[in-house]
């Protein structure tokens, strides 16, 4: 049944709509009004800001240091986004192939972890990527299980995997951040793969697979293609919030791998330098605008294609 | 679309991929079961290094730490009531998007939608900047739970739309000529709305309070920017337990939350599939 | 049943209805009497639900005006109108019982609990449901839904029943038993049904009348036997049963008859009195029209047979035509057969023939010349639109 024109009953429809969009003004439109406002003003006193319409606090977003901070960032979440997109894949194929009694407990499986409050999880990072963490432990059992082989092999002299086993450094370092952001965006990478895949007409598939190509030929010449808006959906959302990830650069970066979020923060907690920072924040939202322009502009291509 | 169940593509089957997935899972679950493994261990210092032997003692000091328990009452009273008032908000929403044709719908719909997609730090600095523009920080001598206002109010922000995503998705499946038939045998716009329209809505709308207590109870950045001092919350205690040194008491602490969140999600999933959550995806 | 002299209970004058740009109705004018069965029959999207979506109230007319019992009730809102409806989604309410189902209306009306009790039984009990008083919807199969969904709308009593599509949801063996049953719980209440339908079997097998659209426009409302004896045009006629069509060159009219030119069937004297009312007037003369015959009206006989006059002339001035072909397929259908006749590059046609006359035929190989005959009084001269 199609839907009703809010003109025939203008009374019922003004009293379901007039909350949200009145709740959306105040507390949404209108704080971001405000750090707009900010992002144009000026310090006059400790606590009061004066809009004086400056472009300044725009300006220092294009000086050397804030822009290594917002190149660090691309790259940590460019590298993260793809990571993310390399692990997921796969990982969706398995669960859209799997067999439809057990597509939702895997799809659980995933999101179970999702569920678990962010802090939590980062924290549970931080206890494995220790210099004497849990990773480590791995990777030296690893070294030794591969040094014992290959003594045995008699190839013990040549010390091919280094003398001895050096715990790597995770914490305060890029990896580390990477690993963490990798960690908490993993599901929001593969939910939309995985639906693309499920809403695939699966007879492409087999005729690709009927004509004699082979799983990873048609993988790559019938699958991907046909899956590619799922991937550029699974990219950018991932990206969005990896970009103003704030806890995994605090916590498993130690303050040496800064991302754009830890320096607005720095400046509303610690350096009270408001309009900067709301420079900053309208800056990161507008790089999410633009995303999301870019995806819109994807889909309505290929709905024009098609 | 339903998979094709007769011939399924041999990508689950094959071991290399399996292998991926395996790797997957344990990289997902591995920090969190040590996190709850080392909850337990019997070491005062570092907790996290080295076994010690099992002890329960750091729940019990977790109990006892007034701090935390404060935080974690706090915690409570913000999820459920930006739990009660975001399922009703986000019940409006959902209704007049699914009934109502009118001009500007798309941007409306955007509105709505925009809340999930924007940066947290941008809504949690936006915020914080609103209340202190407008004097409207809750000072310190205010009594409690008022003091927890603002927290609320930012939660009911970020947490209705989603809730108007689920019970959105509930409507959409509605039988309109449920409606017309109780129309037909005299109901009024009211009693259709009471007798048909919301017991249709009632799963859609305990899957909506499941998942917003679920996000309040999980949000750290945005309630990290509009508490104050005397306004912790429990993720935000934890933090600053983490930032000043690590003892098993956090992992003690933790793992209660993951405990509350696994039983939140285990009671969601008797009204919601799961598969539509993906779908929301 | 109706009897022809009954009330006027449901009067449709000159209903128009737009949806933007798609005119679902055409200046509609009904006249439903009080006690009948009355089928709405059409193809799917002629506007068939729009029409009783009007009388119930769900739309608004765009123009003309609907009279319940003599009243103006084109803009009464649904709930204040003495009609009910079963939907065809049969529409019962998933999280109450049965009993309670069937007592919201009742509800509605605010009347006493014990009268809403008593009544609920009695309506269970006209629709057999009374073992199912305390089942919720999803433990009941898709015709006890819809008993439900019948026992709710009658305990109203209204005036009028309307039903859209009621047995389009059900397997074929229980929609021929539910046929039986709906009309034969309409004599017991006596309630009038307007039946919406896209299957001509349905509207013939249960209506009392018979009102046939196509594309918003009304053609032709009348009994079952004088829609597939007398149909207004060759729609109508292809609707209402098989029917063969042949096409008309030239028609010209005299006194008390009219002559018709076809190339395939000669030339024809049909009498005026039995012609449609289009052509017997004059409106249709310069229109084009077709001849037409139901497969029943052919006798088919072989070739070489004695008959009243030999193969060769296609046309016998007389009183019959004749159509020379060859046996094709025989499909036995019980009481009767379907022969079909093959006519080289025209279009083969179907006679439906009875024992006697097959066995004749079915001794015959597939290709035997045959004719078949229909008499001039079986032939129909129809507007072709
Ligand atoms: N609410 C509506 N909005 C727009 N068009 C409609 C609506 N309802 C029906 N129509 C159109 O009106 C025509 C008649 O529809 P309907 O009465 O449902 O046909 P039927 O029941 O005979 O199949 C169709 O072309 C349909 O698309
Ligand atoms: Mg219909």
């Amino acid at each position: 049944m199609s839907l009703e024109n809010y003109r025939q009953q203008p009374a019922v429809f003004a009293a379901f709509a007039a909350p949200t969009l009145i709740w959306l003004l105040l507390f949404f439109i209108a704080p971001l009004g405000i750090i707009w406002l900010y992002s144009f003003g000026e310090n006059v006193s400790l606590v009061d800001i004066e809009t004086t319409w400056t472009l300044d606090n725009y300006a220092r977003i294009f000086q050397p240091e804030v822009l290594v901070l917002l190149w660090r960032s691309l790259w940590i979440a460019g590298i993260s986004t793809l990571v993310c997109l390399v692990i997921a894949y796969p990982v969706a194929l398995v669960i859209a192939t799997a067999h439809p009694d057990k597509k939702p407990w895997l799809l659980l499986l995933i999101m179970l972890p999702f569920w678990t409050n962010l802090l939590i999880r980062t924290y549970a990072l931080l206890n494995i990527l220790g210099t004497r963490g849990r990773l480590n432990d791995v990777l030296g059992w690893l070294w030794e299980t591969t040094n014992t082989l290959l003594t045995k092999f008699g190839l013990g002299e040549f010390q091919l995997i280094g003398e001895s086993f050096t715990p790597l450094k995770f914490l305060g370092t890029p990896g580390g951040v990477i690993f963490g952001i990798v960690y908490v965006s993993l599901p929001f990478a593969i939910l939309p793969i995985y639906s693309s895949l499920e809403r695939l007409d699966k007879s492409y598939l087999e005729a690709s697979l009927d004509l004699g190509a082979g799983q990873w030929r048609t993988f790559y010449h019938v699958l991907l293609p046909l899956t590619a808006a799922g991937v550029v959906t699974a990219g950018i959302i991932t990206f969005i919030p990896a970009l103003g990830q704030f806890l995994t650069p605090d916590l498993l970066g130690r303050g040496q791998v800064d991302m754009i979020a830890n320096v607005i923060e720095r400046q509303f907690k610690r350096a009270n330098d408001w309009p900067f920072g709301s420079a900053l924040s309208l800056f990161l939202l507008y790089i999410t605008f633009v995303l999301l322009a870019v995806r819109s502009f994807y889909d309505a291509r290929k709905a024009h294609r098609s | 679309m339903k998979a094709n169940t007769k011939k399924p593509f041999e990508y689950s089957r094959k071991w290399s991929l399996r292998l991926v997935f395996l790797t997957t899972m344990v990289f997902l679950y591995a920090p969190i079961i040590v996190l709850v493994v080392f909850s337990f261990n019997n070491s005062r210092r570092g907790g996290n290094v080295i076994w010690k032997g099992f002890t329960t003692k750091y729940y019990g000091k977790a109990f006892a730490n007034e701090e935390l328990m404060l935080a974690f009452a706090n915690s409570m009273t913000i999820a459920v009531t930006s739990t009660i008032i975001s399922v009703f908000l986000g019940a409006m929403t959902a209704i007049f998007l699914w009934r109502f044709r009118f001009p500007f719908k798309p941007l409306a719909e955007g509105l709505v939608s925009l809340p999930i997609i924007i940066p947290e730090i941008c809504m949690g600095v936006s915020l914080a900047m609103f209340f202190s523009s407008l004097d409207l920080w809750t000072s310190g001598d205010t009594p409690w739970p008022f003091n927890l206002s603002n927290i609320i109010l930012a939660h009911i922000t970020f947490s209705f739309p989603f809730a108007a995503m689920v019970i959105r998705t509930r409507l959409q499946n509605f039988n309109r000529e449920m409606e017309e038939a109780a129309k037909d045998l005299g109901a009024s716009e009211y009693r259709v709305f009471r007798d048909i329209l919301l017991p249709h809505m009632r799963p859609g709308l305990i899957a909506a309070a499941l998942l917003t207590f679920t996000l309040s109870l999980d949000d750290f950045v945005i309630t990290f920017f509009t508490s104050g001092p005397n306004t912790v919350t429990f993720p935000v205690k934890i933090y600053s337990m983490v930032r000043f040194s690590i003892t098993p008491e956090i992992n003690a602490a933790s793992t209660i939350l993951i405990v509350l969140t696994l039983l939140l999600t285990f009671a969601a999933l008797r009204y919601q599939r799961i598969t539509d959550i993906s779908n929301d995806g | 049943m109706a009897d022809s002299d009954a009330n006027t209970i449901v009067s449709l004058n000159n209903i128009g209805k737009h949806f933007g740009k798609v005119k679902a109705l055409d200046n509609v004018s009904i006249d439903i009497k009080e006690g009948e069965i009355f089928a709405l029959l059409g193809p799917s999207g002629c506007g068939k639900s729009t029409l009783l979506r009007i009388i119930s109230g769900f739309e608004n007319p765009t123009e003309g005006e609907l009279l319940l019992d003599g009243k103006d009730m084109t803009r009464t809102a649904p709930n204040k109108r003495p009609v009910n409806m079963v939907f065809q989604s049969y529409a019962v309410f998933p999280h109450m019982s049965v009993a309670d189902n069937v007592g919201y209306g009742l509800k509605m009306d605010k009347l006493l609990v014990d009268e809403i009790t008593t009544r609920v039984d009695t309506a269970l009990a006209q629709v057999h449901l009374d073992q199912f008083k305390h089942r919720m919807p999803d433990q009941l199969s898709g015709g006890q839904k819809q008993r439900v969904a019948l026992a709710r709308a009658l305990v109203k009593q209204p005036r009028v029943l309307l039903l859209d599509e009621p047995l389009s949801a059900l397997d074929a063996k229980l929609r021929d038993a539910m046929r039986l049953e709906l009309v034969k719980l309409q004599e017991t209440v006596g309630v009038t049904f307007i039946i919406v339908t896209h299957d001509q079997s349905e509207a013939l097998a249960m209506a009392d009348r018979v009102a046939v659209l196509e594309a918003g426009k009304l053609r032709q409302v009348d009994t079952p036997t004088a829609l597939y004896n007398h149909p207004v045009d060759a729609f109508v006629a292809d609707f209402i049963g098989k029917v063969h069509t042949f096409d008309v060159q030239h028609i010209e009219r005299q006194d008390n008859h009219v002559r018709v030119t076809s190339d395939e069937l000669g030339e024809l004297t049909l009498p005026l009195n039995k012609l449609p009312e289009r052509i017997s007037t004059g409106a249709q003369v310069n229109a084009s029209s077709v001849l037409a015959f139901r497969p029943e009206a052919l006798k088919v006989n072989l070739a070489n047979e004695p008959t009243a006059s030999t193969a060769s002339t296609e046309t016998n001035q007389a009183n019959e035509i004749q159509l020379p072909g060859f046996l094709g397929d025989i499909a036995f259908q019980g009481q009767h057969s379907i022969v079909e006749i093959t006519r080289g590059d025209k279009p083969s046609v179907s006679a439906i023939v009875d024992h006697s006359s097959l066995s004749a035929l079915q001794t015959q190989p597939i290709g035997t010349p045959i004719v078949a005959r229909c008499a001039l009084s079986d032939l129909m001269l129809l507007p072709a639109q």
